[in-house]
């Protein structure tokens, strides 16, 4: 065979072996999406009330008192409420965004209060306010 | 004058003519018989795809259920997405990875799972705050699933493929109370890159997601 011939074969049998080994590999082609998807999320409700809240004096002769209550699965923060009128009227913000599940006063002046919790997710998803805590009374630079 | 050696010569290149005629048309049986089996067709993922056959067709992707209650929406959080998977086509078609709105492309609300009534006050303009994971300001960006999702050919088992994407909803922090207990219709992909081809189907449901 010429040498001529011989290239020329070569490239015949090359070419055809490409073809085939294309083959055998499994070509594939690309695929697009119709004019627009659409899919399902769903959102999970307002965070719940807490329970358990308590208000204990830090110390008899102190005029400080801790709020604590239980913890609100998924809750990012909670708001403590308190009231100088009632345990059932009254309340107003006495801290927000606090963190775990206790809150300590300032120094409180003479009188009686009564404290309330809810729990918050994010800016904007908010509880309703828990039961009152028990009374606790400042006299005379004593909590009782 | 040589006639012997001119003979020989004209013989000689009538065997190449047969030799390479028979070659030449051996490859033409090859490349029509490729051709017959495998469609070479460059189709572009989106909405605006275009194929050089009719026969190949684009996937649709529809909301068919809202998740389980076990991951969903929270201001700050992420939850799972559920959707089903449409192949018109008779050979199975893998997908591989999804293309993205931006992030600020947000989902509209709803009061029930059937998405015929929007939710007041968690609408897409309000902004609801619901967007898709991983998603970034620019639009079409790509992102792999974890696992390639294949769907069955017309009339094959699997299709369509029900896929519940974990985590891949996004709700921010801000999102408005109105949103609590709300069903979201998701922004639309913008796109998908998916290739047909032989492939064992993915089993329906399947769980996906893509992690960036």
């Amino acid at each position: 065979m010429s040498a001529r011939r011989q290239r020329l074969v070569a490239l015949v049998l090359a070419v055809g072996l490409f073809l085939v080994v294309a083959n055998a590999a499994g070509a594939s082609w690309g695929i697009g999406l119709a004019a627009s998807s659409a899919a399902e999320a769903a959102a999970g409700t307002a965070p719940a009330i807490p329970g358990g809240v308590t208000a204990v004096c830090t110390a008899p002769t102190g005029t400080t008192v801790m709020v604590s209550w239980s913890a609100v699965p998924r809750a990012t923060g909670y708001t403590i409420w308190k009231s100088t009128t009632s345990a059932t009227s009254g309340y107003s913000v006495a801290a927000a965004g606090v963190t775990g599940t206790s809150w300590t006063s300032g120094s409180l002046a003479t009188g009686s209060y009564w404290f309330e919790v809810s729990s918050a997710i994010g800016a904007n998803w908010a509880s309703g306010q828990s039961a009152a805590s028990a009374q606790r009374t400042i006299l005379l630079a004593a909590c009782l | 004058m040589r006639q012997g050696s001119g003979d020989t010569e004209e013989r000689g290149w009538s065997r190449r003519r047969r030799l390479l005629a028979g070659i030449l048309g051996a490859a033409l049986v090859a490349a029509v018989s490729y051709g017959a089996t495998n469609w070479i067709v460059g189709l572009q993922g989106g909405s605006n795809g275009e194929g050089q056959s009719a026969s190949v067709a684009n996937l649709s992707i529809t909301a068919v259920a809202s998740p389980a209650a076990g991951n969903l929406l929270y201001p700050g959080g992420t939850g799972d997405v559920v959707v089903s998977i449409s192949n018109p086509n008779s050979f199975p078609v893998t997908v591989t990875a999804v293309n993205l709105p931006t992030n600020t492309t947000y989902a509209t609300g709803y009061t029930t799972s059937s998405l015929s009534t929007t939710q007041s006050g968690c609408l897409a303009s309000t902004p609801s705050g619901v967007t898709w994971s991983f998603a970034t300001g620019s639009s079409g960006s790509t992102h792999t699933l974890t696992t390639p999702l294949t769907v069955g050919g017309s009339g094959q088992a699997d299709n369509p493929l029900v896929v519940t994407l974990t985590n891949d909803a996004t709700m921010a922090a801000s999102a408005p109370a109105a949103c609590e207990s709300t069903y979201f219709s998701m922004p639309s992909f913008t796109g998908v890159t998916a290739t047909g081809g032989a492939a064992t189907a993915t089993s329906s449901p399947a769980t996906d997601s893509w992690t960036s």
